[in-house]
């Protein structure tokens, strides 16, 4: 099954694009999609896209068709064929 | 003197060509601190509940801060509050970056209060130290940017001088026309840019060297390297961070995927081409540098050229998020050429671009569902998706030029001069900014209870329910939101007293702020007892809109929000629950229908 992935800001930079269709399997995760992601990316994108900054912040959210996954399963998050999973560092206000 | 403070205010009475120097009250500082607080407190002591907008006694004061001008990050804004708006009716409110508020301070005084009306146009120069009311029929009708460059040259030294002034929709008296300094930035909304044009003060050009010394400099130095380590470690203020590479239009695609970017006048919240407006099209296309206001490390301005195309303009700056929600998806427009355009048109003319933006959205859903019949446009294809239309729409809006006069009454009137009051999406007048509240709950809490109307930086809720700042709140969630919405909205007001950016308040809390206010002033200042100092301008504000007749009635969002679900999209389904909401509100403030009981005015020192 496939996903829409989009990348904003930053983590568009390093991808050159701005979104993507990602083959997953079905019952596959935020976690594992983040993984697929890893591997296609490279070092570059996992670096920006694991752990926090030096404030603490995450660098990285996800929106699954628009929540964010922190309020759903966090990285568990399940998703399904046709989910646009949207990757958000952590750049805004306004 | 108290540290921060010139210690003066000037009186100007254009009735007589009076200027005077008042004395800055210390115990008036110590309650309200400055700008916000202090321009209220003001306006307060000869507050008429019967007041007109353009009443000669329509107090319009702007006032600096502690902190304006001294080296603390963000020291480069000012605040403007008028008696009575004439957009809204509540007391009018607006803040300003640039270099205007260091260079009133540097010319020697902490505010400035203008009353009376003047028998022809004048500016006000105040030029180390020394003011004056100088008759200037000539620069009347002049665009912003022209008197701008025509009266910096005046004081001979062009480079310490700034120019804060209206452009002709001011002087036209349109009811959401901002005042502008430094050409393209303004304290916009609530229409004091009329309440200025109505006492004929084309201008007030201020220039200085007078620095004013903190109580404490080398705690505030200390204080200052603390907060400059958290505005540097975060993402969203740091040196490489979010606003400084995008500016606010990063937030174009990330409140688009959130389904919360409002669309065709807020009937929809999901735009499909939103990407064609975002920061990150911005800077593929069109961006050629940034601009930061005096005393900013954050640098979120932005500085664009369209070379050429139907909507060239030439090195501009702009556009801000809202700016390009207001023209752009609110209109149906995906064109960022033309927002940029239009962003600086409103800059050329003094205009208000949210509300700007949303009055014309709402002319194009009553065009469209024929409320606004064809002749009334005279060939203008007044309609979403028109870029060429939402353009000419400006201007004629600033000058009351054909359908412009309607335009020019705000969404709230045109829509009922046209039989379709549901179609303004507004708060007591004030049109709604790019958050819609039925995808952010918390958003649409402060939307409603906001004092001056439909404003999102009054509490930016956006930062706990989108950014994660300072904590992550659901944002379709009702529980916490009013807690939250009052922290947020009483910070702000310290905020915009103090005066400094709202911006940094994504790095920083009450603690910082207090540490570096305390040393600035010398007051005894923690971060509990400077919340309370927001909560006591907060109130204030609320006090004399409860004295216009402001209450309950008007803490409400547009049925099209709270009763009508966004249709597709990522928030499909979802309407506002501020109803829910409100009770728990006014139980934590201590407000009963709306207004502050007599034991809260007692406990925060309001008489």
């Amino acid at each position: 099954m496939k996903i829409h992935v989009k990348f904003l800001a930053t983590i568009r930079e390093i991808t050159g694009k701005p979104e993507i269709e990602l083959e997953i399997r079905p019952g596959d995760t935020v976690g594992a999609a983040l993984q697929a992601l890893q591997a296609l990316y490279g070092p570059e994108f996992k670096e920006a896209t694991t752990g926090t900054t030096a404030g603490g912040i995450p660098k990285v959210r996800f929106l699954v068709n628009g929540r964010n996954a922190d309020f759903l399963e966090e990285l568990e998050t399940k998703l399904k064929d046709g989910d646009v999973m949207v990757l958000v560092p952590p750049v805004a206000g306004g | 003197m108290l540290g921060g403070y010139t210690g003066k205010i000037l009186e100007v009475d254009l009735d007589s060509g009076e200027l005077k120097d008042l004395p800055l009250d210390e115990e008036m500082a110590k309650m309200y601190l400055g700008g916000k607080g202090l321009g209220l407190k003001l306006v307060y002591d000869e507050f008429r509940a019967d007041m007109q907008p353009f009443d000669p006694d329509n107090l319009l004061v702007f006032a600096t801060g502690p902190a304006t001008g001294e080296k603390v990050p963000t020291s480069g804004r000012y605040h403007v509050v008028c008696s009575k708006s004439p957009q809204t009716g509540t007391v009018g409110s607006g803040n300003s970056g640039g270099k205007w508020g260091p260079y009133l301070k540097f010319a020697g005084y902490d505010a400035v209060v203008v009353r009376g009306i003047s028998k022809e146009p004048v500016y006000l120069s105040i030029v180390d130290g020394k003011a004056e009311l100088v008759a200037a029929p000539e620069l009347w009708s002049m665009t912003v940017h022209a008197v701008t460059d025509e009266l910096t040259e005046k004081t001979g030294n062009p480079k310490k001088t700034s120019v804060a002034c209206i452009g002709p929709a001011g002087e036209n008296l349109v009811p959401f026309s901002g005042i502008m300094n430094d050409k393209y930035r303004t304290a916009g909304r609530t229409g004091l840019g009329a309440v200025m044009g109505s006492k004929k003060l084309k201008a007030i050009v201020v220039s200085g060297s007078q620095r004013v010394e903190p109580a404490n400099p080398e705690l505030l130095k200390e204080r200052v390297a603390e907060a400059m380590k958290k505005i540097k470690e975060n993402p969203v203020t740091a040196p490489d961070g979010g606003l400084h590479n995008y500016g606010t239009a990063v937030l174009v695609n990330i409140i688009n995927e959130s389904g919360a970017y409002p669309t065709r006048n807020f009937q929809e919240a999901y735009f499909p081409e939103a990407d064609e407006q975002s920061g990150e099209t911005l800077v593929k296309k069109y961006l050629t540098g940034k601009y930061g206001c005096w005393g900013c490390p954050i640098v979120c301005g932005r500085k664009s050229d369209v070379p050429d195309g139907p909507f060239s303009i030439r090195n501009t700056e702009g556009p801000e998020y809202e700016t390009i929600f207001a023209f752009g998806s609110n209109c149906g427009i995906k064109e960022l050429d033309a927002l940029i355009k239009a962003n600086h048109l409103c800059d050329e003319l003094g205009l208000d671009t949210i509300t700007m933006g949303d009055t014309i959205a709402c002319a194009m859903e009553l065009v469209e569902k024929g409320r606004i019949p064809e002749e009334k446009l005279h060939g203008m294809n007044l309609r979403f998706g028109d870029p060429s239309s939402m353009i000419e729409a400006i201007w004629r809006t600033a000058y009351r030029a054909g359908i412009g006069a309607d335009l020019a009454l705000g969404s709230k009137k045109l829509a009922e001069k046209y039989g379709a009051p549901e179609l303004s999406i507004a708060v007591k007048g004030m049109e709604l900014p790019a958050y819609d509240p039925r995808a952010i709950q918390g958003i649409g809490l402060n939307y409603a209870t906001a004092n001056r109307g439909g404003d999102h930086v009054y509490g930016y809720m956006i930062s706990p329910e989108i950014l994660g700042l300072p904590l992550k709140l659901d944002p379709y969630a009702v529980e916490d939101k009013p807690k939250w919405t009052i922290i947020l909205q009483d910070l702000t007001s310290v905020i915009n007293s103090s005066v400094v950016c709202l911006f940094t308040s994504f790095a920083l809390g009450l603690p910082e702020y207090a540490g570096m206010l305390a040393a600035i002033t010398g007051f005894d200042l923690d971060a509990d007892k400077l919340l309370k100092l927001g909560e006591r301008v907060t109130n204030l504000e609320r006090l004399m809109n409860n004295m216009y007749g402001f209450d309950r009635k008007e803490d409400v969002l547009p049925k099209r929000l709270t009763e009508e679900p966004v249709p597709a999209g990522p928030s499909k389904g979802q309407i506002s629950h501020v109803p829910e909401m409100i009770d728990e509100y006014y139980a934590i403030r201590s407000w009963v229908d709306g207004k502050p009981t007599k034991e809260k005015l007692k406990e925060l020192g309001i008489a």
